[in-house]
C-alpha cells in the first residue's frame, strides 16, 4: 500500500474516531515547514483530519505524547515501533488502555535525514514511488527510500504494530529476527579502551539539550535524575565524566523498555548515536530474561518483577 | 585599507598571532561543522553554511567556573580563579553570528552590569566575519536587521573569492589584526561589491515582524501560545544552538571539603526553569515557556536593549526535532486578535 492510500486511510480513520467520540483528540503527523519534516500533529476538529499526512518522515515516536493527555479520549496512529512503547507504557500502567484508540500504522521505515542534502538548500522533497527526489536550490538528486532509511529501521524486525484498535492499511512484510542486536558484533573482540574511546566520541559531542530524553516515550519520570538534587547525582556542565553518566545512565534507565524506534537519535541534534549502548543492554536483558519489549502485553517487565528462577547472574 | 589572503596561506596568518592566541574557525567533525578550536590534524573549513553550534561559546561558554572554595581546617577559603582574557581570534564567523556578539554584549556589557568573564573574553578578541554568499533558504537574517554581509559585531568582513579571501577592516582593531596582508587590487574589491548585493538578493526567507513587540504585549493571554506549543518537546535544542540565547543557571559542584560554583548554560525551555525554591513554578504549561522564549527575544530585550534577540541565523528551526518553525509561529503573533487583559491580572 502505497503512502497516499496510508495517508487517507488515516484521515478516514481521524474522522470517524472523533466524529463517533472513540476520540477527542487525533495524534498523527502534519506536513512540515522544512522540506521532508513532519510534524506531530493534534487533531481535535473532524474535518481537520485532512491535515494528516503518513510517509518516510515520521521519526518521532508519537506515543512520546500520551502522558500529556492523561484523562482524556486519545487516538493515536502508532507504527511498529510505537506500538511497542505503547505496551511497554500499558505495562508500567502509564497509559489506560480503555482510553486509546490505536490506529495502527504498519511502516516500511523512516528516512535518515542526516543522509540527505542540507536542508539549508533543498527546495523540496518528494515521494515517486521507491525514489525520493530532492529538488536542490542548484540541481536535483535522487534517492532510493530503502537504501536511505534510518539504521534502526534497516534492522527493524517489527514492522506492523503489534497492538491496535483498527489498522490503516495492510501488513507488510516484518523484518529480520533480531537483526537490532548485530551492530554489537562490530566491538565484539575489541579491547575496552577502543571501545570506551568510541562511546566517548559520541558522547563528547553532547550538550545536555535533553532532545533524547524529551523524545523518548519511556522517559517520563517527573524529575529526571539529571535535574535531581539532594542528592545531586551529577553535574550539569561539560566534564566529559558528566557527559558519559548522563548517557549511561539514562540507558540503563532503559533496560528492558526500549524498542529501537530511533526517536532519540533523529532528535539529537549533534548525530550521537546512543543505540550501541541501548542494544547492549536489551540483548543483555532479552538473554536474561528472555524479554523482548513491547511485545507480550501479559508478560511483566522484567527489572520490575522478581521470580524465584532468576539467576544471580540475571540478577546482578 | 581591504587586503587579500590566499586560503593556502590562511593557517600561516592564523599561527601569526602567536602561540598563546586561541584560534576558533569552522572545522568538520564526523560529516557536521562546529565553530571550534582546530583540534590536533584539524584545520578550518570553508565548505559549510552555518557551523552547528553558535559561536556565543567563545565568550560565554556552555560551562564555566567562577570561582573555587574549600575548607582546610576550621578556616573556609575561597579561590579567584580570574578571568581569562587569553587573546582570542574568531575566524570565519557568519555576519549572523558577529551580529548576536553585538546583542550579547548589550547585555553582559552595560553601564548598569558588566559581565567581567564575558567582558574578559570579549575584549581580548577579534572576530573575522565571513560574508554568505549562499545563503541557506532557512536564513532570515534580512528580516532582523541584518543581512548575508552585515558587519555588525565584526573587526573584519571577508568574502570568500574561490581561492582567495578579501579582508576589510571595519575598526582599529580589524586595520591592526590585518596590516601584514598584502593590499588588495580595485578588481577583486569590485568582485565583492557584486556577491555582496547578490548575496542580499538570495535570501528567500522573509519574515514581517513590524509591530510585533506591541502585539505580544497585546496577546499575552491568547489560546495561540497553547496550540504553537502542543507538540513542543521541552529540550534546551533551540535555546543551546541559538546565538543569541544566554540565560543560564549557576550551581556549586562540591566534592568532600572542596567546591567550585560553576556557572551552565540553561533553558526556558525546561520545566525546571522558573521551578522557585518554594516548589511553585510559574510556568507549568509548555505553552507559557514557548511564550516567555518568543517574549524574550521579541519583546522584552528589544525594551530593555533595543534589539531584536534573534539573528534570524535557522538554527532553531533545523535542529527542532519536532521541526518548530519560528517564521510560522511570528507570522501567526502578527495574525491574531488582542485578546483583553482580565482584571487582576
Amino acid at each position: 500500500m502505497g503512502y497516499e492510500e496510508t495517508t487517507s486511510k488515516i484521515r478516514e480513520l481521524a474522522k470517524e474516531a472523533l466524529e463517533s467520540g472513540k476520540a477527542e483528540v487525533v495524534i498523527g503527523f502534519a506536513e512540515g515547514s522544512l522540506p521532508g519534516r513532519y510534524v506531530p500533529a493534534f487533531i481535535t476538529n473532524a474535518e481537520d483530519a485532512n491535515k494528516l499526512v503518513w510517509g518516510p518522515f515520521t521519526e518521532n515516536n508519537l506515543a512520546r505524547y500520551l502522558k500529556d493527555f492523561k484523562g482524556g479520549k486519545v487516538a493515536i496512529c502508532a507504527k511498529g515501533c510505537d506500538s511497542r512503547s505503547i505496551v511497554a507504557l500499558l505495562k508500567e500502567k502509564q497509559v489506560d488502555r480503555d482510553s486509546l484508540y490505536i490506529i495502527g500504522v504498519p511502516c516500511s521505515g523512516v528516512v535518515d535525514r542526516t543522509k540527505l542534502p542540507d536542508a539549508g538548500f533543498v527546495n523540496s522533497v518528494s515521494v515517486n514511488g521507491d525514489t525520493l527526489k530532492v529538488k536542490k536550490t542548484v540541481g536535483e538528486e535522487d534517492f532510493s527510500i530503502a537504501g536511505i532509511l534510518r539504521p534502526n529501521c534497516v534492522v527493524c524486525e517489527h514492522h506492523n504494530p503489534v497492538i491496535s484498535d483498527v489498522m490503516a492499511g495492510e501488513p507488510v512484510e516484518d523484518g529480520p529476527v533480531d537483526a537490532r542486536y548485530a551492530m554489537l558484533e562490530e566491538s565484539e573482540g575489541k579491547p575496552d579502551e577502543e571501545r570506551w574511546a568510541e562511546f566517548e566520541k559520541n558522547t563528547s559531542r553532547c550538550i545536555r539539550c535533553y532532545a533524547c530524553r524529551e523524545a523518548c516515550p519511556m522517559c517520563y519520570c517527573p524529575t529526571c535524575f539529571v535535574d535531581n538534587w539532594q542528592p545531586k547525582w551529577i553535574g550539569a556542565g561539560q566534564e566529559q565524566s558528566d557527559l558519559d553518566v548522563f548517557q549511561i545512565v539514562r540507558c540503563y534507565h532503559l533496560a528492558g523498555r526500549c524498542t529501537d524506534c530511533g526517536a532519540c537519535v533523529s532528535a539529537c541534534p549533534m548525530n550521537i548515536d546512543i543505540r550501541r549502548l541501548l542494544s547492549r543492554i536489551e540483548k543483555s536483558v532479552k538473554d536474561s530474561f528472555g524479554h523482548e519489549v513491547g511485545i507480550n502485553l501479559e508478560e511483566p517487565p522484567p527489572l520490575n518483577t522478581f521470580s524465584q528462577e532468576d539467576t544471580l547472574e540475571q540478577v546482578v | 585599507m581591504a587586503k587579500l589572503l590566499e586560503k593556502s596561506k590562511v593557517d600561516e596568518f592564523l599561527k601569526s598571532f602567536g602561540e598563546d592566541a586561541l584560534v576558533l574557525c569552522p572545522v568538520e567533525r564526523e560529516g557536521i561543522v562546529f565553530f571550534d578550536v582546530p583540534s590536533e590534524g584539524e584545520s578550518i573549513t570553508f565548505d559549510f553554511a552555518n557551523t552547528k553550534n553558535a559561536p556565543k561559546a567563545a565568550f560565554f561558554p556552555q560551562s564555566e567556573c567562577m570561582y573555587k572554595y574549600g575548607r582546610k581546617g576550621d578556616v573556609f577559603e575561597m579561590t579567584d580563579t580570574g578571568y581569562d582574557d587569553k587573546p582570542r581570534v574568531l575566524f570565519g564567523v557568519r555576519p549572523c553570528d558577529a551580529k548576536s556578539f553585538d546583542i550579547l554584549d548589550r547585555l553582559f556589557v552595560n553601564k548598569e552590569f558588566v559581565d567581567p568573564y564575558y567582558q574578559a573574553k570579549r575584549n581580548s578578541s577579534t572576530v573575522f566575519a565571513l560574508g554568505c554568499s549562499e545563503p541557506c533558504r532557512t536564513c532570515f537574517c534580512t528580516s532582523v536587521d541584518c543581512g548575508p554581509f552585515g558587519t555588525d559585531g565584526a573587526d573584519v568582513i571577508m568574502t570568500d573569492l574561490g581561492e582567495k579571501l578579501l579582508l576589510e577592516p571595519l575598526n582599529e582593531k580589524g586595520e591592526k589584526a590585518i596590516a601584514s596582508l598584502p593590499d588588495a587590487p580595485e578588481g577583486e574589491i569590485k568582485k565583492k561589491e557584486t556577491i555582496a548585493s547578490e548575496a542580499e538578493g538570495k535570501i528567500a526567507s522573509k519574515v514581517d515582524i513590524e509591530g510585533i513587540p506591541e502585539k505580544l504585549w497585546e496577546i499575552f493571554d491568547h489560546p495561540i501560545w497553547e496550540e504553537v506549543a502542543e507538540r513542543c518537546l521541552g529540550c534546551g535544542a533551540c535555546t543551546y544552538l541559538c546565538p543569541t540565547c544566554h540565560c543560564f543557571d549557576i550551581q556549586d559542584e562540591v566534592m568532600k571539603s572542596d567546591g567550585k560554583r560553576v556557572r551552565n548554560w540553561d533553558s526556558c525551555m525546561f520545566p525546571l526553569f522558573t521551578l522557585h525554591g518554594s516548589g511553585h513554578n510559574p510556568r507549568t504549561k509548555q505553552g507559557e515557556r514557548w511564550r516567555q522564549r518568543l517574549q524574550h527575544k521579541f519583546n522584552y530585550y528589544v525594551e530593555n536593549f533595543g534589539c531584536t534577540a534573534c539573528v534570524g541565523c535557522g538554527r532553531c528551526i533545523v535542529n527542532c526535532p519536532v521541526n518548530i518553525d519560528i517564521r510560522e509561529i511570528l507570522g501567526k503573533v502578527k495574525n491574531a486578535e488582542k485578546v483583553a487583559v482580565e482584571e487582576g491580572k
